[in-house]
């Protein structure tokens, strides 16, 4: 498969970068409208085939490393891609092309008609930043990424202001508390270089080894996840984001859900497990605990938090508030099967909750919001996105048949093995809250009667609708055949807590 | 060629798909749907004449992890069951919803469609080869029963939906997958095996918490305290009660805890924890609570839903106290229970489809109105009571002989009371409708359509004949070790 790209294989890390880089830059001159949406399509058609083949060779040949204009690590700056990024980066080639396909209508009525020029641009160059902090070996270059990330994905979310002035308060919030973060990290950065007088990750890591000073390496760790948890909206520094994808655009919400806060969580696992030194490949002490508190906390919070939310958008973000918990708990613990778990939920989260928010655009598209009043009798009027977000709200709940078993159950068994049976049940707490907010959408959908009958049935967009299933679909069917993922998922768990251990 | 217990997935999964294909012709969708559960009842007896079949792989999750189907006799038996159920309850679903609900109700596709998935949800329960694929179907019917459950969509059916809902996925969330889960990093496997598997793997502290993990956490099998449930889904039409009380849903949860006894727990390590202990005793208090409760409710469905809760727990009972007479008995219960109760509720049903009566002191003198329905209700009632010549005494002979092998003089003292209570709530229906006079002031009425009738008279009639012939559930419920 692909194989007629072989060729390209030794640089397929720096195309993952540079395709959605150059489609970026040359958006503007393609033009807006339809011609903007092809040409994004396009570009990010091919870095998905890209990310594609080079999962497939990071499979064959193991980890890649690949020395930017020939200099060698530690001196030039290194790209570095294992199993465990390649994979993400897959998930958000994908599920960002997919996001892309989708957008066409939804953009041209949400997207202020003055921003439509700039907007492809913008979008693809987030989605150029996420993914180059994926493939990054280098710890400054992480950082840069990440600004280039965060600073359009504040652009992307203030577009939102044509459907809802309130998104400008929330972007304005973001870009304040994104930027806290980032200092955070940056501080965190330049401690460690400090210490050790290198940013090469790999270089960092054996340097750390050797030993020095443990405050600063303790301070520097603090400091990251410090960041690194605003980024990723771990509670209790999730407060941004319920507002912030609540009020973007549908699209843009459906391609952060999916990819910015899993690349927040990519990041911690790389630096904690591949760059900090660990006790036999587990975190240990504080760390741990205050990780296991704030996912805890996460699951409790977010999960019941959304079921008090009046709008399926907000519903959708809490929720994503609690599956961060989730995927941090199993990072947390760091047993193999519970870091299984995460990856897995990691890939599959990006799945589901991408396609949800993508029924909550189409609903906004249809009735110029999503407010559970205006949701009576949806399973009548909009019967295929109902259905959507019905099988991806069972995924959220973790019903076996959807992916959403699968993560929890590798999770699950890792805390049960980690000796941690309070953890598991409250994983399993969080399910039964997540099926009462699921519900909470299924009793106004399917049982209280429409308003106005006229209304019946509502004309759901085929071209929305079809990427909404793909991604739900897929949820499904890797709930019922997970086992090349959960092998992949292993495999890339296992390199790296080898990796710590 | 499909191997034939997945066929009998397969087919019940076309049938939730026939309604919707057949949307525009309610004859030709009736019809297909008939034929559809004639078909499953052919492959299903067509399995038990196979005998041995291997084990099949439907998906992996890892290599040691998958979701498999394999066929035993306790599976036969509960897959005969609801495949046989499920055609009777067919036809009588036609003529009750029809009658009650006009010729084309609302929700139609919904509720065809839906009985169709719970019964594949109760095959794949059936024949599921680990607790997996157990899990996977359990959770199958519970989401495929609550559109049935809420289909009048009132405030009330809203109401019974989330207590529905809340139990049954609370507690198989929370307590029978966590108890998987241990189960799985105990013993590294989940696969049935005949005897079971955990012993060696577990501290008998451990497995006595397992055993109150899983049977608490099937509570489709109606223990107390996580019984409410079940008298709150009598707000569903009445077809669906029957499907929840003697086809699908109950017997699940019994099944699954039956299943977990033999196959998980194995009888050997049940007899000698003391968790088994405390769920027989809390199965003995409900059977008795239950039959207490039933004396007090005026409303025929809720009386016979209070019933059902405390003949679920005679399954309990026996699975529980694991002596070989007590699992054959509680196994045989399975399907003498289904027998007697869904004529019951046939009987229930036609009584509201006919005249509108629900409460039972609205029954006087009702048997003169309607001789057939109420004579099948009589046999029902029998049956259940235990008494020859119905079905229902083989069961609760096996089950008393198990109890008394066991030394359990308290389980077999729970099991006469209830019986003796039973006869209390439940003969006085009978009475009345043949004995008492009607009220002046009574509006005539005949007797339900054929297609209710029909259903009832064949089921009351296999609770006379599978008392002269037992025969196959015997076998099948004799081979469940």
């Amino acid at each position: 498969m692909l194989s007629f790209l072989s060729p390209w294989a030794p640089h397929f890390p720096i195309l993952l970068v540079l395709l959605p880089l150059l489609g970026a830059v040359l958006s503007p001159l393609i033009g807006r409208g339809d011609r903007g949406w092809a040409w994004a399509v396009m570009t990010m058609g091919a870095t998905t085939v890209v990310a594609m083949a080079l999962l497939l060779r990071i499979r064959e040949v193991g980890a890649v490393s690949y020395p930017l204009g020939g200099w060698q690590a530690p001196f030039g700056i290194e790209l570095y891609v294992d199993l465990l990024s390649a994979m993400i980066a897959l998930v958000v080639a994908a599920v960002g092309w997919v996001v892309t396909i989708y957008a066409r209508a939804s953009i041209r009525v949400e997207i202020p008609g003055d921003r439509l020029g700039a907007f492809w641009a913008v979008w693809l160059l987030a989605i150029t930043g996420l993914l180059g902090i994926l493939i990054s070996g280098d710890a400054f270059n992480v950082y840069v990424l990440l600004e280039i990330s965060s600073l359009t994905i504040y652009g992307l979310i203030a577009m939102g202001r044509s459907r809802d002035r309130k998104a400008l308060v929330s972007a304005f919030n973001y870009l304040i508390l994104g930027s806290i973060g980032a200092a955070f990290i940056l501080i965190a950065i330049g401690l460690l270089y400090a210490q050790t007088g290198t940013l090469n990750m790999a270089d960092l890591r054996s340097r750390l080894l050797e030993g020095g000073s443990e405050a600063t390496v303790n301070t520097a760790r603090a400091f990251l996840l410090a960041g690194l948890g605003l980024k990723m909206a771990l509670f209790p520094l999730h407060f941004w984001m319920p507002a912030a994808y609540s009020t973007a655009p549908s699209a843009v919400a459906g391609l952060l859900s999916a990819t910015a806060t899993k690349v927040g969580i990519y990041m911690a696992m790389r630096f904690l497990y591949s760059v900090f030194p660990t006790d036999q490949g587990a975190l240990t002490g504080a760390n741990a605990w205050v990780l296991c508190a704030c996912a805890g906390g996460a699951i409790l919070f977010g999960s019941a938090s959304a079921a008090r939310q009046p709008s399926l958008s907000l519903l959708l973000a809490y929720s994503s508030v609690a599956q961060v918990g989730y995927i941090v708990l199993g990072l947390a613990v760091g047993q193999i099967d519970a870091m299984t778990g995460s990856i897995l939920h990691i890939v599959f989260h990006a799945l589901m909750k991408g396609g949800l928010f993508l029924c909550a655009g189409i609903i906004i598209y249809r009735l110029g919001g999503n407010e559970f009043h205006r949701l009576a009798g949806l399973g009548r009027r909009m019967p295929w996105t109902s259905a959507a977000i019905v099988v991806g709200g069972l995924g959220m709940i973790g019903i076996p048949g959807t992916a959403g078993f699968i993560s929890k159950l590798h999770l699950l068994k890792g805390l049960f093995v980690a000796g941690q049976p309070l953890l598991a049940m409250l994983v399993l707490v969080g399910s039964v809250l997540a099926a009462v907010y699921t519900w909470r959408f299924v009793e106004v959908a399917y049982l209280k009667p429409v308003a106005d009958e006229d209304s019946v049935p509502v004309d759901e967009p085929p071209g929305m609708l079809w990427p909404v299933w793909l991604l739900i679909g897929s949820s499904v069917l890797f709930g019922l055949h997970p086992a090349p993922v959960v092998k992949l998922a292993t495999e890339a768990a296992q390199a790296l807590l080898g990796a710590a251990g | 060629m499909i191997p034939l217990e997945v066929l009998a997935l397969i087919l019940p999964a076309v049938g939730a798909l026939l309604p919707w294909l057949f949307r525009r012709d309610p004859k030709l969708q009736a019809a297909s749907t008939l034929i559809i559960t004639v078909l499953l009842l052919i492959t299903v007896i067509q399995l038990v004449l196979a005998g041995e079949t291997s084990r099949i792989t439907l998906g992996s999750i890892t290599p040691t992890l998958e979701f498999a189907l394999q066929v035993d006799s306790l599976g036969l038996l509960f897959a005969l069951v609801a495949s046989g159920l499920w055609i009777l309850n067919s036809i009588y679903s036609l003529g009750y919803m029809h009658g009650v609900y006009g010729p084309r109700f609302e929700g139609e596709q919904r509720y065809w469609s839906c009985f169709s998935l719970a019964i594949v949800a109760a095959i794949g329960i059936a024949f599921s080869a680990n607790l997996l694929t157990l899990f996977l179907f359990y959770e199958l019917m519970t989401f495929s029963t609550w559109p049935l459950v809420t289909h009048s969509r009132s405030d009330e059916a809203k109401r019974s939906g989330r207590i529905y809902l809340g139990i049954l996925l609370g507690s198989s969330t929370l307590f029978l997958l966590s108890a998987i889960i241990w189960t799985w990093v105990l013993t590294g496997t989940l696969e049935f095996e005949a005897g079971g598997f955990l012993a060696g793997s577990a501290t008998s502290g451990q497995v006595s918490i397992l055993i109150l993990l899983f049977c608490f956490g099937s509570a489709k099998c109606a223990i107390f305290p996580l019984h409410q449930w079940l008298p709150n889904a009598m707000v569903a039409p009445t077809p669906v009660s029957a499907l929840l009380h003697a086809v699908a849903v109950v017997k699940a949860g019994v099944f699954t805890v039956l299943k977990i006894s033999t196959s998980v727990i194995g009888a050997d390590l049940m007899m000698s924890s003391w968790g088994a202990e405390v769920v027989a005793w809390t199965a003995a208090a409900t059977i008795l609570f239950a039959s207490l409760v039933a004396l007090t409710r005026q409303q025929l469905k809720a009386r016979l839903a209070y019933s059902t809760i405390g003949q679920l727990n005679y399954i309990v009972l026996g699975a529980v106290v694991a002596f070989p007479a007590a699992i054959e008995g509680a196994a045989l219960h399975i399907a003498m229970h289904a027998f007697g109760k869904i004529t019951l509720f046939f009987a229930a049903g036609a009584i509201f489809v006919a005249s509108g009566k629900t409460r039972i002191d609205q029954l006087a003198g009702i048997g003169k109105r309607m001789p057939w329905t109420m004579s099948a209700f009589l046999i029902g009632t029998l049956s259940v009571l235990g008494l020859p010549p119905l079905c229902g005494m083989w069961s609760k002979w096996l089950l008393a002989e198990g109890m008394i092998a066991a030394h359990q003089w308290a389980f077999l003292g729970a099991l006469i009371v209830s019986s003796l209570l039973s006869i209390a709530y439940l003969i006085p229906i009978s009475v009345q409708a043949f004995f008492a006079s009607e009220p002046d002031d009574a509006s005539p009425h005949g007797e339900a359509p054929w297609a209710c009738r029909i259903p009832l008279l064949i089921s009351a009639a296999a609770c006379l004949l599978l008392f002269w012939w037992p025969g196959i559930f015997a076998q099948l419920a004799g081979m469940v070790r």
